[in-house]
Order: C-alpha cells, then structure tokens, then sequence
C-alpha cells in the first residue's frame, strides 16, 4: 500500500483521474440543517491530553523491557570496515548487541524492492546512518555499551551540493548521484506565451532544508507474544506505515502483527513509514525474549527522520498590461539527501492560476545528508515561495493591487487536470481576507522612514491533496442505552480527527456528543484507515463515519417503523428508545427492538465512496501579514498574521482555527528561523538540536493572529462536503511574510530564511545600488 | 556523613538515600527520577537540555515573607538535591481529587490550547505557576512565561487564549487550603548538608558558606554550582562531567542581596527572575537584558554567579554588568577579595578564580546621574535564544555636551566579553552626534575580529556592532530620556 505522498509526483505527472465506481448512496443527502456541526467543540480527549494521562510512545513501560539505543556512523561519508561488538556485550546489563551480520538483521531498506540501502548498511551515505544496537536493562547501560563497540570506518568523500552532478563527485551510487531522470510538466508553449506578454520577469529562488521537529521523538516499543508482535509506535499510520512495512521488513502475515498508536507527540510526515527503530526493537526484543522500548535521542531525530528539501528554483513569467498570465516556467534543481524521496515544488506553479503556458522542470541529485521526507504541504511553501513572490514583483511592475492580480488570474477549472474544481473558495479567501485585514488602507498608509519600517504582504495558495479517496472504513455501533461507539484504524496526530468523527456520528444519529465515543489506530481491534497525510483524514474518514451512522439509523428506522406501525420518516432515535414523531406516546425501548431481531447491538460498516468523477477537489487559502523591519539589526518582526482557508464545510471551528494558526505559525518558522545546517568541512549537521534549530517561539509569533475561515458550500466532493486543512494553512504564509518585507524595505529576500544577517547584506547591497 | 534528600512530590512526603539506592546517584536530574516512576509520566523529555520546555514541573518553596512562592523549571537540568526541602509540582498533581480539573487544565481544553499534546503538561505547569504568581499578568508577560515552551502544532494562539481565561477567574482558590499544611511540612525539613562519594564522582552539598569553603578547599577540584543550567549540560549531554560538583543553592546567604550605599550587593546564587525584580529601578539596562535571557524557565534557576562563572563569550549579563562597573566578590578558606568583572574575565570561558574559591556575590555599582546606558542583544529568534552579538554601552557627558568617559562592552565579537578600546577612544571629548557613533562604529573593525559560527557570519557580526553602537545612539541622543 504505497501513501498518497509517494504518489504525488507520480500523479502530478500523470493528472490521474479517479476511477469512475459505484456512485454514492443516492439516499444519503448533504445535511441541510446542522445541530452539532460547524460549532466550536473541545477535543473528546480533552482531559487525557491535559491532566498527563495520555500515553505516548515514549510512556510505555511493560514488565521486564529493555531499552534500545542505536550507534550511528559519525561520517558524512564512510564504509564500515569491521565491526567489534565483543566488548560491548559483556558491559553490564547488556543483553543484545544487533548488527547487519546479526541472523535476520541483514534487511533491504529504502525504497521497496529496487532497495537502496540495508537496515545496517555498510556503505553510510550521510552522517547518522544505522550501524549497530544494543538493548540493555537501563537506558544509560544501552548508550555506554554504545560507546564500547570498535567501528573501524574508512571515510570517503562527500558531496552536500549541486556539484554532486558533476563527474569527477564523490558517488553515491554505482549510477551515479543524478535522481532519475528531469521530471517535465508541459502545457502550451511558454515561448509563444512570453512572446504574447508586456512584462516579462525572470527570478532565482533559493528556500533551504527544515526539519520536522516534532516534541516527540521517533520510537517504537516492540513485545512479542509467541509468534504475534504488538508495536507501540509513535506514528501517522499504523496501517500503512507500521503494520505493512513491519510485515514486508519481518516477512510476517498482517494479522500476527498488532499496531497501537492511542497518542503521538507531532508527526508533520516525518513519522508516515515503519521506521528502522521499530524493527531493530522488534528484532531484539525476539533475540532477548522481553520486550524492547526504542526512542530516538533528540540528535537522531534530526540526523535520520526526515527533513522538507531545499529548492533552488528559477522562475519566469509574462504578463499581459491587464495582469492577464500568459506562461509560466519552472526550473528546480533539488537533492533528497542520500536515498530517493519526494523533491517536487512546481505543482502550484502549473495549477493556482489560469494560465494557458507552462513548462516545469525539475530534477534532483544524491547528496550525503540526511534523506527527506514529506513534511507538511511537500514541496508547496517552496513552490509558492517563488510564485507567490513572483506575482508580487509582477504586481510592482504593472502597478497593481497584489489581490487583484491573482483575482484576475482566478480559475474555477483545475489548470493540469482541465476538470471544475467541486468548488474553490479562492476568490473568497482573497475578497474576504483582503477585507477583515484592511488590507487596501494598510497599502494605502503613509510608511514611516525611520529605522524600524511596517510592511504589508500577501500571498495565496493551494494543495494538491487535501481531497480524501477510499479506503476507509468506520464501523459505528449502537449500544441498547443509545450509546455509541465508533471504531477506526485512522490517526489522530493531534489534529482532532477523533473529536470530528465523534460530532459527525452525532449528528447524522441525532444524539448528544456525550454520547459517543471512538477508539482508534489499533490494527487488531480497528478497521483501515489509511496514514494521516496530504490533509486526507478528515475528508478521507469523516464521510465513511457518517455513512456508518446512516447505515445504523436506517436500520433503527425500519425495525423502528415495523415495530411502531409507523413510516421509517416518523421514527426517531430518543435516548434508549425508539419513538413517532407524530405520535409522542408510541415508543419502544432499544433494547426490546433490537432483541426482537436477534442482536444487542446494532452495527454499520461506513466504507469511504470513491469521489465524483471528473472533477477535482482541493483546498486554497489567501493569507496576509504585516511586519516590521529594524534596519538597523535586519530583524524582522511579523506582528500581524490573518490566514483565510477554504477547506469545504468546516465541521469544528475550534479545530479550523487551531490547524490555521498552527499551520501558520510552523510556515513563519520557515520563512525567518529554520534552516538546517551543515558544516562544509565535515559535512556533519551543526544545529542537530532544539537549541540552534530555531523552531517559532510563543514571542516569534504575531500578536494578533486572525482566521477566516470560507465555507463554499461544497455539497459534491463527499457527503460531509469537507476538504483537508491542515497543509493549506501552511502553504502561502512565508511568501506573504516575505512580500510584507519587500513593501517594507524595497528589497526582496529570495533566499529563505530571512534571517536577520540576509535582510542586512540586502539593505547594504541596495545601499551601494 | 548522611546523603539523604526530602521533598514534598505533590501532597507525599518523599525521602531519598543516595547511599543506600543503587538505583539514584545525586548528578540525576529531576526528570530522570519523574520518568522513573510509574505514575509520574505526564512530564515530558522533548530536548533533555532546556530548550523546549516539555518536562516542565513547578518548585514550590517558602519566600522570604514566609508564603509559597511558585517557580517553573526545567527538570531536565535540575540535579535532584536540589529539590530538597521544595515541594515538587507535576501536570498530574493539579486536578482535584474528585479527578475535576483545575481552572488551568480546563482553560487549555476549553481554548483547544493542545493538539499533539506532548507539550501539553509542560505548556499547563507553566500557566499554573503563572497562575499562582502573577494572576494580573499582561499578555505581554503571558507571552514571555510561555517562550521556554516549545509547541510545534498550535502556533500558541490558542494557548495565550487560555492563559487569559484562567488568569482572569478571581475568587478563592481550592489549594490555598492545602497550602499551610505544605509550608508546615516543607519548614519541617531541615537543611541537610552532605558529601557523596560514588564511583566516579564527588557531589557535595553544603548548607553554609563555611561549610562550602571549607570543602572547596579540601578539594578544589569541585565545580561549584548554583542553578546547574550551565554545568548539568556537561554532565548529561557531552558526558563529560567535572571530577566533582559542589552544590552551592541550599546556601542562603548566597542568594540574598544587599544594599550599599554606593552599590548593591547581589548574592551570586541569586537566580536571574531575582536579580531582575532588584535591579529594575537602578539598573534598568540590566534588567532589560535579563528578560531576553533564556526562558523563564531558566530565569528562575540560572544564576548571576553562574553566567560569570561560564565566562562564555556571549554570556548575557557580561556586557551590561561591565557597563555598570560590576566587580566580583570572591571567597576562600584564605579570606575574601574583590575584583573588576572586566579583569575578571581572561579568555574563552576563563576566568581569574583561583583554587579554592568561590564567587561569593556580584557587586554593582549604582550609575551616576545622568549616565547614558542601554544593553543590546541580537539573536536569531528573539527569546530563548543565544546572542549572536550583545552588547552594552555607557556614556559620561560633562556639561558642555561631550563625551567624559565611554564603555562600549561587546560579547559574541571576541573569545570573551570585552569593551572596545580603540570605539571608546574615538568617543572621548566629542559631542555625542552621529557622526561620532559613525566614527566609533568603523573603529569596531579594528577593535575585534570576530569569527563565522552557525548563529552568524563575521561579516554579519561585524555590522551588527557597528549597527549597535548606531541605534545606541538614536535611543540616547539629546533630547531622548537618558
Ligand atoms: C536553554 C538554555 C538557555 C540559555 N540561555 C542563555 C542566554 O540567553 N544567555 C546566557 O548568557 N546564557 C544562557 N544560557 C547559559 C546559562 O543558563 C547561563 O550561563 C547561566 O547564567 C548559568 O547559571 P547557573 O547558575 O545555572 O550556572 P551553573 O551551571 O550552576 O554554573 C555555570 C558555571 O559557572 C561556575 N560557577 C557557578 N557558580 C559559581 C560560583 N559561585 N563560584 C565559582 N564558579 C561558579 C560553574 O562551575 C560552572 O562552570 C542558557 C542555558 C540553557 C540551558
Ligand atoms: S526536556 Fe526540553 S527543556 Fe527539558
Ligand atoms: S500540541 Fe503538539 S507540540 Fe504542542
């Protein structure tokens, strides 16, 4: 089961048209009234997350578990020679010591069957990579017998940059260091496109490698029971992530394999695959026979889990007087780090705007650092960084109104796939933002010319995903008191899926949220879900729960209607019994009901339908920021972020508000603070903690922070009418945050992040003209 | 000797014998014991070093007026003696024991102030010490208690939102009830002072100044240690712990101050959120500085003394404590003596201490009339955040307008804190103009050379100072408050 993300470039290539497949149920209809839905709901597992009762990964603590720790090769670049692990073994409390010779333990990894790598590969291609494990009664006995294993490296040189194309670079691979071969989107042709326009302007953009850093770290708890292993991970999908890539990499049957993931402390893609630490706790907790804890040190996580790639980018674009788009062209040249991973940036690039010429090439190379992996939004804050950056500079030049540039260029018909979109709130987002920022009386104030300048910027943007797609099951159950309980192997990594899930079985049963309950992401007692990505959950699950509740409230009508006398349209779910809703008197407790055909509980199997055919679904968002320069310092203050998102019904408010804000607040990292750094010498990372990784503090973000949130209405692309949130909100904030800089200087920070020493060597640099 | 600790976890007595457990060794930090027992898990390990703010728990302890003062730390770089004699507050000690939530928790839940959760308790033990200690806090100071916590999913909106819901309930709160018999019981716990010998290191805890110097200079291979913010990355982080650590923060006298005529005395185990509430009227400079200094979190254990005693060379309070003229009052089993901070500090993290003592107290001269004094700092994100460059400058002007006497103090430019000669030169006798802050900025260049890290360039480096010297200026030129 290969994830959407996986897929993205592949379909971005292709515009993929879902399979037509049986319509959905025609009875069920879009919700014209709603008592729950669209409200501000707390969390259903409020009083876990705050009073410390939830248990995370890292919190787990069988009897007799051991703990792993994972030696790893301090090279950029290196092959091990010999490993000696004698030493090691006899330390005391010690009970394993794992390498790639240990029986089973010599596994391909990275990349499926054309497999790059090993779980203990003797070639480490960037510094981190797995070389051997231990597991020791305490975590401090597993980290010193670390130190006590003899590795025998013999360094190589490395690669970090585009010199890795060039023939005399250090290799990779035996192919070399080239990523496949430029992946090309065309449509039109640009050269007669930039013939037609009046403006035409060409740009270099630069953004560089964030991390994830999430507040929990990567880990996995592995117990085995006889032939049956049970993981506790801390995962965005127990499904395909954990469970089918433990049982490729152990070569076990799905059911023999139990994934629990109740609670995990942020995962932004970086926790979507079975990791290398799950198998090397699951391998030595079969070799000790107890169980065995696996948490990644903070460093680890850094060095090995994941990281959004840099993109070089260089953007053209004409433009008609009228602001008319007439072509667009792309060029991004990228690095995955060591093994294969997603580095396209140019989806938006060919698809926010109507624009009948577009070329995009993109092509990537090996590099000895530490391997990328979706985070949030792939490759879309980069991509819209230069495009949404461009369309500010082509607003300079024509002399137009930011907002009313990208109105022009409004389209209602997705540009790769020439489908409609089920609906697109981008013209609201824009019109709606713009108003409830004041965003024409900010451009229109006088700046001030001192040292500290105010600037306005805005940006609009879209995602890719975002639109939920089979399969998915939801199974509801109705107990005899009228309780209800849902069941999904799908994830909540903090976004509030179980919350969601439970209003929306609410509603469609027309009983209190108190009422109902979930329980999710436990392969063993769970149905699918898939792993929490592309901003998919909620439209991927939500209409498969309400399709599991209609089922159970169509059967309670009809036994309800056969027992009452009465048409199914009269009968009503009242607490634990049924009643008419004409005739208040006749009624019938559940329990009495259902024991009359056979059952307890009444059961329905909400299973995802496939989307609408030849349409596409997306999400767009407008945002808008006001910051302010000192110019003397370079630093950049960002004291005003409003974020408009459109992501079809919105079913929870506080949940809407809460992914904008966050989603925000993690792009405006990106735009001023979060860069990966590696030093050129060693080509080790430098900043591989929380301390130099600069991540968005509680006085980085801007006072005021504002949503608006645009509803369209949106009754084709699923029966909720919902669409994904949480990458949208994080796409366009950097490019707003950097227009708002160039209002406010005049000079454009093309290379993010903008840190303070960036906007000084501008400013100086406009000085000397 | 014995080696026994006592403190309050929650509502429960709890005594530890470092001798007789196999288990605990002293240079433990406080989260290492939360996350070793079995109902103490909601406190969270994100970082291990002070910078997220997951394992987030509140210190309770008597203040000087004989009340419960609530302090947020870091567990992570807490030595476990420390604790002796506090109460010990974690995420799962506020909910009441019908299992009703405190307002706090409530307010979090109520504003949706958690996602993932992680930093869930540790974000709540922040706002209950907020609560317990400055219900009437503005946003701005919301803001400033949250920095030390890490959250990567809220974006904090909705976290500050609940901040101000619980801030504003008045009316009696349910613990104040507890809270005698917590003073009773933490007043009941003596002092304890010991000395540990285990296999590899030394820990000693003295509970007098007498007692410290005498084992200091018995061994004066022992690193002295207050708030432990600076040393415990050593032990846990580089594994690289110092031959033995003496603990000085059971030490009263060092973490009390005084005042002279001419100076105040500040006791160099004081903690930093201390040191500021003193020195805000006198040495607004200082103070300024001090709320840009880590997080409250580490405010509220990081020690004056320490950050002298680190003599790193973006230490924070360096450049602004030379400005003022600060000196350094250190102490020995020989006596006593007094040093210029500036003469204090030799080299990249050296100092002039010798063996055997200790820094006693800090001693900061009151600014005369009319000097002109600001402190800078310019980092990469605005709080919890390392200088790249800080600096802090002083200004004489005699009568007719020019320039008496000049300190122009810069950290993170060389291997140590140091003022700039050549810069300070060019000032004397001039007009304070901005052409003279001009001139004085291009003499920088010859005053240092700095070099390239990941937190800035050289060149970089070399701007911001002259830029500092230059907004130095527009914030003291005639006309503006001195
Ligand atoms: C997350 C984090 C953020 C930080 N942010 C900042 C910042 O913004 N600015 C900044 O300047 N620093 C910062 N620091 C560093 C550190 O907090 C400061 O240097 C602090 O002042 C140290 O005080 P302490 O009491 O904790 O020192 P300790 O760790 O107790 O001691 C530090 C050093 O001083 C010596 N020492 C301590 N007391 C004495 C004494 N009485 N006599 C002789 N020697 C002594 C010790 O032997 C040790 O070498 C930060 C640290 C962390 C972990
Ligand atoms: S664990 Fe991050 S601050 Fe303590
Ligand atoms: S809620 Fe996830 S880190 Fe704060």
């Amino acid at each position: 089961m290969s994830h959407y993300y996986e897929e993205m470039e592949e379909s971005f290539r292709n515009s993929f048209e879902p399979a037509p497949g049986p319509v959905a149920e025609a009875k069920i209809r879009p919700w014209e009234k709603t008592q729950l839905v669209g409200k501000g709901v707390p969390r259903v597992d409020g009083y876990e997350r705050v009073s410390g009762a939830a248990q995370y990964t890292a919190d787990i603590v069988l009897p007799d578990m051991l703990y792993a720790a994972i030696l790893r090769c301090p090279h950029a670049h290196a092959m091990v020679k010999s490993i000696d692990t004698s030493a090691a073994e006899k330390m005391p409390g010690v009970l394993a010591v794992l390498s790639g010779k240990s029986p089973g333990a010599d596994l391909p990894w990275y990349g499926g069957k054309a497999a790059q790598s090993k779980l203990f590969d003797t070639h480490c291609r960037h510094e981190g990579e797995e070389v051997a494990a231990v597991a020791a009664l305490t975590p401090y006995q597993a980290a010193d017998a670390l130190r006590a294993i003899r590795v025998e490296y013999e360094t190589l040189p490395f690669v970090l940059d585009p010199a890795a194309m060039q023939p005399s670079a250090p290799k990779l691979y035996e192919g070399g260091n080239a990523v496949g071969e430029p992946r090309i989107v065309k449509r039109g042709d640009v050269a007669q496109g930039f013939a037609e326009a009046d403006v035409v302007l060409e740009e270099t953009f630069y953004t560089s490698v964030q991390m994830h850093a999430t507040m929990e770290a990567h880990g996995s708890v592995a117990k085995w029971d006889g032939d049956k292993l049970t993981l506790w991970d801390s995962t965005q999908g127990v499904y395909d992530g954990v469970l089918f890539g433990a049982a490729r990499a152990l070569n076990m049957p799905f059911n023999k394999i139990r994934v629990i993931c109740k609670y995990m402390g942020g995962g932004f893609g970086a926790k979507l695959e079975v990791g290398k630490y799950s198998i090397i706790a699951a391998l030595l907790a079969r070799k000790t026979g107890r169980p065995v804890k696996a948490m990644l040190p903070r460093e680890d996580t850094f060095l090995c889990t994941g990281n959004r790639p840099e993109a070089r980018m260089t953007l053209k674009a004409g433009v008609k007087k009228d602001g008319t788009l007439t072509a667009l062209q792309l060029t991004n040249l990228s690095t995955p780090g060591a093994y294969a991973s997603g580095t396209s940036v140019g989806y938006q690039v060919a698809e926010l705007y109507k624009c009948p010429n577009v070329l995009v090439s993109e092509s990537g190379y090996y590099s000895n650092a530490g391997r990328a992996r979706p985070f949030r939004a792939p490759g879309f804050p980069s991509g819209n960084w230069c495009l949404e950056q461009m369309m500010d500079m082509l607003a300079v030049k024509l002399g137009m109104d930011p907002v009313e540039l990208r109105l022009k260029n409004f389209t209602e018909v997705s540009q790769t796939r020439q489908v409609p979109y089920t609906s697109t709130g981008l013209k609201e987002c824009l019109l709606q933002g713009a108003k409830a920022f004041g965003w024409q009386e900010a451009r229109a104030a006088k700046k001030s010319d001192g040292p500290v300048r105010r600037g306005f910027g805005m940006a609009a943007g879209m995602w890719s995903g975002g639109n939920g797609s089979p399969p998915y099951t939801a199974e509801v159950r109705l107990f005899v008191d009228g309780g209800i309980t849902i069941k999904t192997g799908a994830m909540d990594i903090g976004t509030g899926t179980k919350t969601v899930a439970c209003m929306v079985a609410a509603e469609e049963l027309g009983v209190p949220l108190e009422s109902v309950r979930i329980e999710n992401a436990d392969t063993a007692v769970t149905p699918y879900g898939q792993s929490s990505g592309g901003s998919m959950t909620l439209p991927g699950l939500i209409p498969a729960v309400r399709k599991g509740a209609w089922l159970v409230k169509q059967q309670l009508l009809a036994w309800g209607a056969e027992a009452l006398g009465v048409p199914a349209e009269d009968v009503e779910l009242k607490g634990n019994a049924i009643g008419s809703r004409s005739a208040p008197d006749k009624k019938k407790p559940l329990e009495e009901l259902l024991r009359a055909n056979g059952v307890m509980d009444v059961i329905g199997i909400g299973n995802r339908d496939p989307n609408p055919p030849k349409k596409a679904i997306n999400p767009f968002g407008a945002h808008f920021a006001e910051v302010e320069v000192n110019t003397r310092t370079g630093e950049v203050r960002v004291v005003r972020l409003l974020g408009a998102n459109e992501s079809g019904r919105v079913i929870n408010q506080k949940t809407f508000h809460n992914q904008v804000f966050g989603g925000m607040t993690q792009c405006l990292g990106f735009a001023l603070t979060e860069k990966r750094v590696l030093d050129r010498q060693t080509g080790k990372m430098v900043n591989a903690n929380l301390h130099d990784y600069k991540v968005p503090t509680a006085l980085d973000v801007p006072v005021q922070h504002q949503v608006v949130a645009v509803d369209p209405q949106d009754t084709e692309c699923n029966l909720v009418g919902c669409k994904g949130l949480g990458e949208p909100a994080h796409i366009p904030t950097a490019s707003a945050i950097a227009n708002a800089i160039y209002d406010a200087v005049g000079v454009r920070p093309t290379h993010g992040p903008m840190e303070p020493k960036t906007i000084l060597e501008l400013l100086a640099k406009k000085k000397r003209g | 000797m014995p080696s026994t600790i006592s403190f309050l976890l929650g509502r429960k007595p709890v005594t530890i014998d470092f001798c007789g457990s196999a288990a605990w060794s002293p240079a433990w930090t406080l989260l290492q014991y939360l996350r070793s027992l079995p109902d103490r898990k909601g406190t969270k390990e994100g970082c291990g070093q002070g910078d997220c703010g997951a394992c987030t728990v509140v210190l309770a302890e008597p203040d000087r007026e004989g009340r419960l003062k609530y302090s947020a730390v870091n567990s992570c770089l807490l030595f476990l003696p420390m604790v002796h004699g506090r109460q010990v507050l974690t995420v799962e000690d506020l909910k009441f024991p019908d299992g009703s939530l405190h307002p706090v928790q409530q307010a979090m839940i109520d504003h949706y102030g958690s996602q993932c959760g992680f930093c869930t308790p540790g974000v709540v033990m922040t706002l209950f010490a907020l609560f317990k200690q400055k219900p009437h806090a503005s946003a701005a100071e919301i803001r400033s208690a949250l920095a030390g916590n890490l959250c990567r999913c809220t974006g904090y909106q909705p976290i500050f939102r609940a901040a101000q819901q619980c801030l504003a309930l008045s009316g009696p709160e349910r613990e104040s009830s507890e809270e005698g018999s917590t003073l009773a019981e933490l007043n009941s716990i003596p002092p304890a002072e010991w000395e540990w010998t285990g296999k590899s290191e030394i820990y000693c805890r003295p509970k007098s100044l007498e007692q410290a110097l005498e084992m200091i200079g018995r061994n004066p291979t022992l690193s002295p240690v207050h708030g432990a913010t600076d040393l415990s990355l050593q032990v846990h982080l580089k594994h690289n712990p110092p031959p033995g650590i003496l603990d000085l923060s059971a030490i009263p006298e060092l973490r009390a101050s005084r005042q002279e005529k001419e100076e105040l005395i500040l006791g160099s185990g004081m903690s930093l959120s201390d040191v500021a509430g003193h020195v805000r009227r006198t040495h607004p400079a200082l103070e300024e500085m001090l709320q840009r200094f880590g997080s409250a979190q580490i405010r509220n254990v990081a020690t004056l003394g320490g950050n002298v005693g680190t003599a790193s060379p973006i230490g924070d309070a360096l450049p602004a404590l030379m400005a003022y003229g600060a000196a350094v009052e250190l102490k020995s089993l020989a006596g006593s003596r007094t040093v210029p901070l500036s003469d204090f500090i030799l080299g990249y993290r050296r100092t002039g201490i010798a063996p055997g003592e200790i820094i006693a107290a800090v001693r900061l001269p009151f600014p005369p009339p009319g000097a002109r004094i600001r402190a800078y700092k310019v980092s990469r994100r605005h709080d919890v955040d390392i200088s790249t460059v800080n600096g802090a400058f002083r200004l004489q002007l005699d009568s007719d307008g020019r320039i008496r006497e000049a300190r122009l103090v810069f950290g993170g430019m060389s291997p140590f804190t140091r003022r700039a000669a050549g810069a300070e030169q060019a000032l004397l006798g001039k007009e304070w103009s901005r052409a003279a802050a001009e001139e004085a900025a291009a003499r920088l260049q010859e005053d240092f050379q700095p070099i390239s890290d990941v937190r800035g360039s050289a060149g970089f480096r070399r701007q911001v100072a002259a830029n500092l010297l230059l907004k130095f200026w527009s914030d003291t030129r005639s006309g503006q408050a001195p």
